[in-house]
């Protein structure tokens, strides 16, 4: 089957010129990609170059989720009548359930207001809020991402929350004039300023990359976490506004070799399942650190260097 | 040991038959579509399950032609793939210009053996991409992926055989084939 051929000369002749030889053009080429990468994560100057092409892949993105959105309308046409009053009867108890929940929480929110009038303190604005969908998850299994529909009405910006039905799902890191791409909380090394919400102890909730829970780090052994514990964020960092649901304590384990407790989570949004999401804008800037504070802090580490 | 079914799609050429040489417009529709493919919304288990269609079809024109896609056209491909993404720039561009390179080196090689035996040649060229890119993600700092990410490459060397088959359909001379 393999014929007689003894040997074939590696290299064509040298009167057919074909330009650069592959070696030189694969150093040449993994020059550029290391000088790629070494500037778009030192200097974010490729933004520009990134969002250009991203306009030009979007229709292409568009055209690979026909297939997926024409299974979902046949879908929707064989959906039987019964299953469609079933699910009207569902949600209509829930809409109920939560109309009861909204007037508490109005009137609370009511007394609230009133009480910071009386101290002086400020005032907790509503937080603008503005749907999206889901287009597509990221591919990279490396990393944990999704894309969100934008356009010139939805102003969404990066660093604004990201919640869907059941609790915060991740922060807007990137947007592009048609897209946006959301960061989940359970990226890796992704830190959320949280609480408690029986205790109102302060924590951050950290994520693990894909494979690991999210964590709650540097609690101390002795402090009060139970598994089951709702963990809200805090709003302390003027970027997540504050009482979103992020996760419920899973497991509580205290090592005696450790002052910390190992803490992990369960995300309350489906992280990897939701499909119509609400992006916050972010609340309202807070007053600014003292001066003297940062200042200081900021001389200090000059004088470190 | 590997037999396609016996039908004229299914039959590839041996290393002596001739072809007829491919159409530039085959050669780019083809990678198009299989650009697209990468971008299907998959989830779960079959987004670990997806070959990768787009490394694919470029390893076989760069094995099969590669004086039109080689280490270059790989290079692009790569930097479009680091796009839809969203990761850092140029990893992929790197891991496919390694793949190009390496296609273009072993091509007269790789097309003497039997699909199987060049099935296993493209085994080792994926790993070797997902390697690099492996090294890059975690030397920028990210978490270890979940180990399933190699059941992809699995999947785009069981698909290598019915694929090569079917790019090289329009080049087989008909009187030859019937």
């Amino acid at each position: 089957m393999i014929g007689n051929v003894t040997s074939l000369p590696k290299e064509p002749p040298r009167f057919f010129n074909r330009g650069p030889s592959p070696l030189a053009r694969l150093t040449f080429f993994g020059i550029v990609s290391f000088a790629l990468m070494f500037v778009d994560a030192k200097f974010k100057t490729l933004e520009t170059v990134r969002m250009a092409l991203a306009t030009v892949v979007y229709p292409m993105q568009q055209l690979a989720l026909v297939p997926s959105q024409l299974m979902a309308s046949v879908d929707q046409m064989f959906q039987t009548r019964a299953a469609l009053r079933e699910e009207n009867a569902a949600l209509r108890n829930d809409l109920l359930a939560n109309t009861q929940a909204q007037q508490a929480s109005k009137a609370a929110e009511l007394e609230a207001a009133q009480w910071r009038a009386l101290v002086g303190a400020q005032q907790t604005l509503a937080v603008k809020s503005q749907p999206s969908r889901v287009l597509y998850l990221g591919r990279d299994p490396y990393s944990q991402k999704f894309f969100i529909e934008r356009d010139a009405a939805r102003t969404f910006d990066a660093g604004a929350a990201v919640i869907d039905g059941a609790g915060l799902l991740g922060q807007v890191t990137r947007t592009h004039p048609l897209l946006a791409e959301v960061t989940l909380i359970t990226e890796k090394d992704f830190a959320i300023p949280a609480r408690i919400e029986r205790t109102g102890l302060r924590a951050l909730v950290y994520g693990r990359g894909p494979a690991l829970p999210p964590e709650l780090r540097s609690i101390a052994n002795s402090a009060d976490v139970l598994q089951g514990d709702v963990v809200l964020t805090s709003g302390i960092d003027g970027l997540y506004p504050a009482n979103l649901r992020i996760c419920k304590v899973a497991r509580v384990v205290r090592e005696r070799d450790s002052d910390f407790a190992r803490i992990d989570c369960v995300p309350y949004a489906g992280v990897a399942s939701s499909e119509n999401v609400l992006v916050l804008d972010r609340p309202a800037p807070l007053p600014l650190r003292p001066a003297e504070d940062g200042a200081a802090k900021g001389a200090a580490k000059r004088k470190a260097r | 040991m590997f037999r396609l079914p016996d039908s004229p799609l299914m039959k590839v050429a041996r290393p002596e038959d001739i072809l007829l040489p491919p159409k530039l417009w085959f050669v780019l529709l083809t990678l198009f579509v299989a650009f697209l493919a990468n971008l299907l919304p998959l989830s779960g288990f079959a987004l670990a399950l997806r070959p990768d269609f787009f490394a694919l079809v470029l390893l076989y024109w760069a094995i099969h032609q590669p004086r039109w896609i080689g280490v270059g056209a790989a290079f692009f491909c790569g930097l479009l793939t680091d796009v839809v993404e969203a990761n850092l720039f140029g990893q992929h561009a790197l891991a496919y210009a390694i793949l190009g390179f390496s296609a273009e080196y072993f091509h007269r090689r790789v097309l003497r053996f039997p699909l199987w035996q060049q099935s296993l040649h493209v085994l080792g060229l994926l790993v070797l991409t997902q390697l690099v890119v492996l090294i890059l993600r975690l030397m920028s700092g990210a978490a270890a992926p979940n180990p399933a990410f190699l059941l992809s490459t699995l999947a785009s060397v069981l698909l290598w055989p019915p694929l090569s088959a079917f790019l090289q359909w329009p080049q087989r001379v008909r009187s030859l084939t019937d």
